[in-house]
C-alpha cells in the first residue's frame, strides 16, 4: 500500500477531479482489488462499473472476466496480492459459489483477503453470506459512493 | 492493521514452501518490490549481496492498444508449455495508472485465465504508476521475485504503447513488437523508436484484412535498414546471436497460427534452471 500522489506532478493538483462519482474523496490508501464473475451468467456490467468506480477513487483493480471458477478467481487473487476480492453473481448460485471462494482462501492461508459480493441476492442469502465470512454484500439500487466507502471502511481495519 | 512480514521473512517463506504454496509468499514478496522504498536492495542483501537475480530469458511484447498482445502471451504461454514441460513461465501484464486519481483497472488476465490453475505459470498484473516509458519502475525487482518462484522465461507484457515508449528493450533480452493490420501506412515503419528496438515483429490477426501489406511493408523497413549497425539499449545475453534483420513473423494469437514460428525464434535456455 502507497499514499496516492498526484502522479504528473507538472499538474496543478487544483485541476484534479473528484475521484469518485458523487464526490468520493480520493484515496487515503490505494488497494489492490479483484473483480471478478464467477458462474455462469454474463452479464458483466455490474462489475464492470464498479471496477471503474474503484479505478476512480484511486485503487488497483484487477479484473479477471466472466464465467471464472472459484479456484481461478483464488489463485488469480493470491497472485495478484490483493486486499479483497469483488464478486458479482446474478444467477443465483452465490451461497455455493462464495463459500467455495472462503474455503480456498483458508487453504491458500489467505484469510486476510477480504470478500465482498454483489448483485441479484435476496435479503435472506444476505445474511447468510455476511455470516460465513462475506464483508458486505451490495444489491442492486446501492450507490457507487457507498461501495466505495463501505470496501474502504473495511480494509482500513485489517 | 497486521503487521506486514519483512521481505527476509517472505524471501526465507518462499524458498521453504512447495507447489501452490509458492505462490502466496511469490504474490507478497512482488506487492513489496512494488510499495516498499529500497525493495530491491533490500532483497540483494537478504540473498547475501548478490546482484538482483533474472529469468534466463525474458522477452517482451509491446505494441498500440488492441494490437492484441494479451492474447498472444496467452497463446505463446499455452504452447510453450507444451512443448517445453520443463520450463516455468512468469507473465508480468502491464497496464495505464490514472494521471488522476492514481487508479488503475489491470485487466490483461482476462485473455489469460485458462492458465490461472496451471502450476508452472505465474501471473502478475502490474500498473505504470506514472511511468512514462510503458513498463513500471519496480521491474527488475518484480522480475527478480518471479526467478526466485523459479521462472525460467518471463514474458512482459507492456502497456499498449505507440511509438516512443520503448523501455521494455533496456529489460527483456529480446523485445517483439505486436502489430496488426489496419493501424497505419509505410512511413510508419520508416520512424525511429518503437521501430529501432524490436528484435522481431509479429504481424499479428493475419487472418484479418490488410495483414499481407502489413507484413511486406515491414519486412521492407527492416531490410532497407540492413547495412545500419544493429543498436541495443540492453547487451543481447551471452550466446544469444540476433539475426541481423529481425525476423517479421505473421501470426494469429486467436487462431493458434505461427506460434510454432515464433517459438523457434525464441532464444529458449536448454534447460530449466529452477
Amino acid at each position: 500500500m502507497s499514499e496516492v500522489k498526484n502522479m504528473s506532478p507538472d499538474v496543478p493538483t487544483f485541476w484534479l477531479p473528484d475521484a469518485a462519482p458523487q464526490g468520493h474523496p480520493a484515496a487515503p490508501v490505494r488497494r489492490r482489488i479483484l473483480i471478478g464473475k464467477p458462474g455462469l451468467d454474463g452479464h458483466d456490467r455490474g462489475a464492470k462499473y464498479v471496477a471503474q468506480i474503484l479505478r476512480d477513487a484511486g485503487h488497483e483493480v484487477i479484473y479477471t472476466g466472466i464465467r471464472r471458477t472459484p479456484e481461478q478467481i483464488v489463485a488469480a487473487a493470491v497472485q495478484e496480492d490483493v486486499d479483497a476480492i469483488g464478486l458479482s453473481l446474478l444467477s443465483g448460485s452465490h451461497n455455493a459459489l462464495f463459500a467455495r471462494v472462503l474455503e480456498l482462501l483458508r487453504a491458500q492461508d489467505a484469510e486476510d483477503i477480504a470478500v465482498f459480493g454483489g448483485g441479484v441476492i435476496p435479503d435472506d442469502d444476505v445474511e447468510r453470506l455476511l455470516a460465513l465470512g462475506v464483508q458486505a454484500v451490495f444489491t442492486p439500487g446501492t450507490s457507487a459512493a457507498e461501495i466505495v466507502s463501505r470496501i474502504e471502511q473495511v480494509l482500513s481495519t485489517r | 492493521m497486521s503487521m506486514q512480514p519483512t521481505i527476509p521473512e517472505l524471501v526465507a517463506k518462499l524458498a521453504a514452501s512447495e507447489g501452490t504454496a509458492r505462490l502466496r509468499p511469490a504474490g507478497r514478496l512482488i506487492t513489496a518490490m512494488v510499495e516498499r522504498p529500497n525493495a530491491a536492495a533490500t532483497l540483494v542483501e537478504a540473498l547475501n549481496g548478490r546482484d538482483l537475480p533474472r529469468p534466463p530469458l525474458v522477452i517482451g511484447f509491446t505494441g498500440a492498444p488492441g494490437a492484441g498482445k494479451s492474447t498472444l502471451v496467452d497463446a505463446v504461454t499455452a504452447r510453450l508449455l507444451e512443448r517445453r514441460p520443463d520450463l516455468r513461465i512468469a507473465i508480468l501484464a502491464v497496464d495505464p495508472t490514472s494521471p488522476f486519481t492514481g487508479g488503475a483497472v489491470l485487466g490483461d488476465r482476462v485473455r489469460m485465465m485458462r492458465l490461472a490453475l496451471e502450476e508452472r505459470v505465474f501471473i502478475r498484473s502490474l500498473a505504470t504508476r506514472g511511468q512514462l516509458g510503458g513498463v513500471c519502475e519496480a521491474l527488475p525487482g518484480v522480475l527478480a521475485v518471479a526467478t526466485l518462484w523459479g521462472a525460467d522465461v518471463a514474458l512482459v507484457e507492456t502497456v499498449g504503447v505507440g511509438q516512443s515508449e520503448i523501455d521494455i528493450a533496456r529489460h527483456a533480452d529480446m523485445s517483439c513488437i505486436v502489430m496488426a493490420p489496419g493501424l497505419g501506412d509505410g512511413v510508419q515503419w520508416l520512424k525511429a523508436g518503437l521501430m529501432e528496438v524490436g528484435d522481431a515483429f509479429l504481424v499479428n490477426k493475419c487472418d484479418r484484412d490488410g495483414a499481407t501489406t502489413l507484413h511486406s511493408q515491414l519486412l521492407s523497413a527492416v531490410e532497407s535498414r540492413q547495412h545500419a549497425p544493429r543498436r541495443r539499449l540492453r547487451p543481447a545475453p551471452v550466446g544469444m546471436v540476433l539475426p541481423q534483420v529481425p525476423p517479421v513473423l505473421s501470426v494469429s494469437a486467436e487462431l493458434g497460427q505461427g506460434l510454432d514460428d515464433l517459438l523457434d525464434i525464441l532464444p529458449l535456455p536448454a534447460a530449466a534452471h529452477h
